[in-house]
């Protein structure tokens, strides 16, 4: 009891110990601190790696082709030259969403069905696009089909 | 004993360090080794895709003349697109794209289901096919009086147009050498009597006054006639064997079978019959005891289709005896 009560007593080396359990507690939380840093660091880097990778890997596979461009009247209205209707296919092996038509280099705001249009592979899409001006026979007119991964079709045709 | 080594701390911060380098080295050896699985993954799917435009490029088909063929019905229209496949793989056909060029209508056409009724049909064609029909179902029916675009689209993407009636530009370039040919072992010789034609063995009594006639045989193996020119000569090349194998080149110009003189207008060669071409080779004189081999070529020319035609036909050796 009494060896006890001393042992309390004694204030040699408490200064040292104390300094051990601050430094250990400093070490100990540094080591949790920059632990949870590296896995989050990792963790993020994975998530961007994977969003890129995804995001390029699903952009290659795009594959789709003007098949057709018809230039004829807006409905109910003969003669007014102001359609001009694109028929596009998906010939890769996965959907894709057709985000913009450009005409002559022009965003075109009028098209039906309203873009953005996904399209599932394999399939035909049949847009119609309502033009401010007339076209006039036998002009070019650039064509340029996006989607929204950033794949880009186009081709120049010619109005009957 | 346990107690001491339990006790005993050396050695404690290494073992804690090394722990710790291991974690981080295996948390990044983690990380680089997904990344490479994504690399892989991604290569892959280029790879693929690769190989499928290869594929679209390796397409090739060739719309054979006249294009349309076989128009009948009164609605739907039946009518087959000919078509060959010039690619080694098979090609799917998956729309047909009709343009009136006329009055500016556009007929599309699927593949034709038991309940539908245009369409078109046999539209898979296999590799290397050669006059692969497509059936065609329209609701229009393309005359010669209007102007038509048609257009192929295949499953991967490839586009194939024609028009219909062919320009003639187009239709000349479809005329394959081979549409006249040469009917093997016919070239014969004559003289006095034109009917008398000799067999590919002939000696100097059949050359009359000089002069030597040669017969030949010819097939129109195409789609359309062909009305061949007075323009029309023979080109022949004779090797005489006793005479240090001396070459002679002689050419002879196509006659009248019955006036043996000169071409009386023209010959039509319809498509798949034969027609036969008569040539005129003046100042021929085979030495007595000669052996000369000729051998011909045909430069015919014409017209096809109301426009300038020509081609060439090479024929069999023909043994002379002087």
């Amino acid at each position: 009891m009494n060896k006890k009560l001393s042992l309390l007593r004694d204030r040699k080396a408490v200064s040292q110990v104390v300094s051990s359990l601050l430094i250990l507690a400093i070490v100990t939380t540094l080591c949790v601190t920059v632990y949870g840093w590296a896995v989050s660091t990792v963790g993020d880097s994975q998530d961007n790696f994977n969003f890129i990778y995804e995001h390029r890997k699903n952009a290659i596979k795009e594959r789709f082709t003007l098949e057709y461009v018809f230039f004829t009247d807006t409905d109910g209205n003969p003669g007014d030259h102001k359609n001009v209707t694109i028929y596009v296919r998906n010939v890769g092996n996965t959907d894709l969403t057709i985000s913009d038509v450009d005409l002559n280099g022009t965003l075109s705001p009028t098209v039906n069905p309203t873009l953005p249009q996904t399209l599932p592979s394999n399939q035909v899409i049949k847009l119609s696009v309502t033009l401010a001006t007339s076209w006039n026979s036998n002009s070019t007119t650039h064509i340029a089909v996006t989607s929204e991964r950033g794949n880009l079709i186009q081709g120049y045709w010619e109005a009957p | 004993m346990r107690k001491d080594l339990w006790r005993n701390k050396r050695g404690l911060s290494t073992v804690v360090g090394s722990v710790f380098i291991v974690l981080i080295i295996m948390l990044g050896m983690n990380s680089f080794m997904w990344q490479m699985l994504q690399h892989n993954d991604y290569q892959m799917a280029a790879a693929e895709v690769n190989s499928s435009d290869q594929e679209r490029v390796c397409e090739d088909l060739a719309f054979q003349y006249p294009g349309v063929t076989g128009l009948n019905g009164t609605g739907p229209y039946l009518f087959k697109i000919l078509v060959n496949n010039n690619c080694p793989l098979d090609i799917q056909t998956v729309r047909i794209y009709i343009y009136d060029k006329t009055n500016s209508t556009l007929t599309i056409l699927d593949p034709k289901t038991p309940s539908s009724t245009y369409g078109f049909e046999n539209g898979y064609i296999r590799s290397a096919k050669f006059n692969h029909e497509i059936q065609v179902y329209s609701p229009i029916e393309p005359d010669d009086e209007n102007e038509y675009e048609l257009r192929l689209v295949t499953e991967r993407g490839r586009l194939f147009t024609t028009l219909y009636p062919m320009p003639l530009t187009n239709v000349f370039a479809n005329v394959q050498q081979s549409q006249v040919v040469y009917s093997a072992n016919s070239l014969k010789v004559g003289f006095d009597n034109s009917s008398d034609w000799w067999p590919p063995y002939a000696s100097a009594a059949n050359v009359t006054s000089g002069k030597l006639y040669m017969r030949a045989v010819f097939g129109n193996s195409g789609t359309s006639p062909i009305v061949l020119s007075t323009d029309s000569v023979l080109l022949s090349q004779i090797s005489d064997a006793t005479a240090n194998d001396k070459v002679y080149y002689i050419g002879g110009h196509l006659i009248d079978p019955a006036t043996k003189e000169g071409w009386p207008g023209s010959l039509t060669v319809e498509p798949g019959t034969t027609g036969y071409l008569y040539f005129h080779i003046d100042s021929w004189n085979i030495p007595s005891g000669d052996v000369m081999v000729f051998t011909g070529s045909a430069g015919l020319v014409g017209t096809k289709d109301g426009e300038f035609w020509s081609g060439a036909i090479l024929m069999d050796a023909f043994k002379i005896t002087g």
